[in-house]
This record gives C-alpha cells, sequence and structure tokens, in this order.
C-alpha cells in the first residue's frame, strides 16, 4: 500500500511536471552507460551475422540507395520551398533580420542506444549529449524525415520523444504546386500515428500528399512529416481533418541526426 | 518451492531491464518486443515467493520510467498492480509446468497493459484505447513465446 501510495505520488508530480528531475538524469547517465555497450555489441553482431548469410552488401546497397533517394526528396522540396518564398523571403530579409534556416543549423549525427519496445511510445535514448553539442528541444530527423525532438540532454546522452508520443501542436505545409500550398496543425493521435487539421478550409488535398514541415514553431522548414491517409470534413469547425503516415518507421531506427538551430544556443 | 537468492533475483532483473531497453528492442518484430520484465516476474514468481521478486518488478518499472518513460510512476505502478493479483493466486498454480507460466504471463500482459492504459487515460495522456487493443494480442505472443523459451530452458 505505501509502495503504491508512493508511486502515485510520483506520478501525480510527474504528470505536472514533465520535465526530468537531476536524480532522473543521473539515473539515465548511469544506465545509458550500461546499454551503449550492450546495444553496439548488438549492433556489430547483428551486421556480422547478415555478412555470414550474404546479405551484407545487399543491406549496404540498400542503404545507400535509400540515402540517396532521402536526399534527392530533400533537394527536390528544397527547391520548391526556395521558389515558393524566395521573393518572399527577399522582401522580408532587410525589414526582419532574417536568416535562412539552411545556414543556421548545425547536425550531430547519433546511434539509438536504448529504446523501450515493448512500451506504446517511441521514446529513445541517442548516444549524444551536451558534450556532443546536442541541447534541448533540438530537432531529429533520419533520412525518411522527421522524429521528433530531445525532450532531456545529459552530458553523453539525450532522450528523444518523437511526434506521434505527444499532443503538443506542430504546424505543416502541403505543397501541391509552385504557387499553390496549403497550412496546417497536426498532433500525436495516441495511436502512434498523426492527425491534423488544414487552415484554409478550401483546401484542395489528396490521400499521399506530402507534409513538410512550415518552419513556425520548433521545427525548421522543409522537413518531410508523411502523407496524408485520410481526409474528413469537420462539421463543427467545417475544416479538413487528415490522418497522416508518417515518413519515418518507428520500428526500424538506429542512426538519426539531431538538428541544432543557432536559436536554441 | 525453491529458495532463492536474492543475488540471482537481482541478475534475473538487470538481464531482463537491459534486454527491454537495449539493442534487441531497436530492432523490434511486427512494432513489439517483449516485456522482459513482465515474463521476469511470472517466472521468478514461479519459484520464489521472495520480497525481491515483486521489489524488483517494480524497482525495474522505475528504471524504465526514469529513462524512456513519458511519466515516471506508470510502468512502476503497472508492475506493482500485476504483482498484488501474483501475490494471490501464485500459490494455487504448479509452478513447474510450462503451460501454466505461459497462461500466467498471459493474463498477466492484459493487467498490466490495461492497467498501464488506464493510468495514462486518467492523467490525460493521448495514448488511445484502440491502438492498446491493436497491440495487446502482439504483445502477448512476444510475452507467451519468451516465457515458454525461458521455462523451457531452465527446466
Amino acid at each position: 500500500m505505501l509502495s503504491a501510495l508512493l508511486l502515485t505520488v510520483m506520478l501525480v508530480i510527474s504528470f505536472g511536471n514533465p520535465g526530468d528531475s537531476p536524480f532522473a538524469l543521473e539515473v539515465q547517465g548511469v544506465l545509458a552507460a550500461v546499454q551503449k555497450p550492450v546495444t553496439r555489441m548488438g549492433n556489430i553482431l547483428q551486421r556480422g551475422t547478415q555478412g555470414v548469410f550474404g546479405f551484407r552488401s545487399l543491406v549496404d546497397e540498400n542503404q545507400a540507395l535509400t540515402r540517396r533517394i532521402a536526399e534527392l526528396e530533400e533537394e527536390i522540396l528544397d527547391l520548391q520551398l526556395s521558389r515558393a518564398e524566395l521573393e518572399e523571403l527577399k522582401t522580408l530579409t532587410g525589414a526582419l533580420n532574417y536568416t535562412a534556416v539552411q545556414e543556421s543549423k548545425f547536425k550531430i549525427a547519433s546511434g539509438i542506444i536504448s529504446m523501450d519496445g515493448s512500451s506504446p511510445f517511441n521514446i529513445f535514448t541517442i548516444d549524444a549529449g551536451l558534450r556532443s553539442g546536442v541541447v534541448k528541444e533540438a530537432v531529429v530527423v533520419n533520412e525518411l524525415g522527421l522524429i521528433g525532438r530531445v525532450s532531456e540532454v545529459g552530458p553523453r546522452f539525450g532522450k528523444v520523444i518523437s511526434v506521434t508520443d505527444t499532443n503538443t501542436n506542430f504546424s505543416f505545409r502541403i505543397y501541391k504546386s509552385d504557387t499553390e500550398h496549403y497550412l496546417g496543425i497536426a498532433s500525436g493521435d495516441g495511436r502512434g500515428g498523426l492527425t491534423g487539421y488544414m487552415l484554409d478550409a478550401d483546401a484542395r488535398i489528396a490521400l499521399g500528399d506530402r507534409l513538410v514541415t512550415s518552419g513556425m514553431g520548433v521545427y525548421p522548414a522543409g522537413l518531410i512529416i508523411g502523407t496524408v491517409s485520410d481526409i474528413a470534413d469537420n462539421r463543427e469547425t467545417l475544416l479538413k481533418t487528415i490522418d497522416i503516415e508518417p515518413a519515418v518507421d518507428f520500428d526500424n531506427l538506429s542512426t538519426v541526426l539531431v538538428i541544432v538551430t543557432k536559436d536554441l544556443l | 518451492m525453491k529458495r532463492m537468492r536474492v543475488s540471482h533475483i537481482i541478475v534475473a532483473y538487470g538481464m531482463a531491464v537491459l534486454l527491454q531497453t537495449s539493442w534487441l528492442s531497436t530492432y523490434p518484430l511486427v512494432g513489439v518486443t517483449a516485456n522482459f520484465v513482465l515474463c521476469a516476474l511470472v517466472l521468478l514468481r514461479a519459484v520464489s515467493s521472495h520480497p525481491a521478486v515483486y521489489g524488483g518488478a517494480v524497482l525495474c518499472g522505475l528504471l524504465i520510467d526514469l529513462s524512456l518513460g513519458l511519466y515516471v510512476g506508470v510502468s512502476a505502478l503497472a508492475y506493482l498492480s500485476v504483482c498484488a493479483v501474483l501475490h494471490v493466486v501464485s500459490d494455487s498454480l504448479n509452478p513447474h509446468n510450462i503451460l501454466t507460466s505461459v497462461a500466467t504471463v498471459l493474463w498477466a500482459t492484459v493487467w498490466y497493459e490495461v492497467v498501464y492504459w488506464l493510468i495514462l487515460f486518467l492523467f490525460g495522456s493521448p495514448y488511445h484505447g484502440a491502438y492498446l487493443a491493436a497491440r495487446l494480442p502482439v504483445l502477448m505472443l512476444a510475452n507467451g513465446v519468451t516465457t515458454g523459451v525461458v521455462k523451457g530452458m531452465l527446466r
């Protein structure tokens, strides 16, 4: 009874104050130090086993091609973003002291060292922390798109929470053409996916349309979020609500890229 | 019922936490990996009624919450609830039968997941009941197979 009471008190405190305490960070640091070599050994063992069965070259080739596709997709999106917004940004540069997103960020590659596969949430620990330049609220992506953000950071590790796991809203944009694009708001749907709505009631969107971050809020512009998997009309708000299939396969994460924008430093 | 050393219980739970949160969990099958701590709890309770069996599970839940949880205490409370039920029913179960252990872990999985979801639901977390229903069969399968295999190896 006493332990149940203590745990309930901890839970209430935790819900009221989601940020990790210094004690929790210490515990995470110790666990991460133990988990890191285990995960590394497991990864080496797995890659070695794949090599033995002759799949290693295929796996490497597949990874290289996946990376190349992701690079090309990013280039296409960059071009779309550039075309649509170049003129607007040019006029705003002087007035708002605007700095292009590409120039205002640096990236840190990192491996995943722990994750609870039995949990419904996609929360994991990466092997880069304050000493590598990772900061709280830094954006985490992989070659497929947006994963989430760093929620806590220790000297040698960072705790990442995915975009699908929170009620926190973030804005996205759907590009139909150079001149036609629509804004919307998305958040986690509690089922491992994303849900959202369009700000324009007349938005001409279709199943399969790709969503990218708009650049307003935490996430820099142009990161791939996912695709529209369902569209419905909300009779109360008169807006289109959508289900979003995340671009990232959260079941197969091994390495990630942490993007630290200058405003976080 | 055999007497079990506390050190053995600590080692068993230590391995369970490492398996649950390290390399194996970064390569899940069909989106989930087994809840190794829950499997360890069921297997250990079958051979020992030492308080450390219950305490270890709750502590593991707390560690997992601290390192990878959205909120601290959810897993720990869910494990504690499983411990409470196990404490009542375990003495009437055959500790040597694999099928009994597998059946125990199956209902323990359902109990744990429902309590976990209920706690999050009460506090307004977005974890949806339909998502729980979709994950439950796979989790039961993973936990059942893990428990059966480990029990078979230990016999």
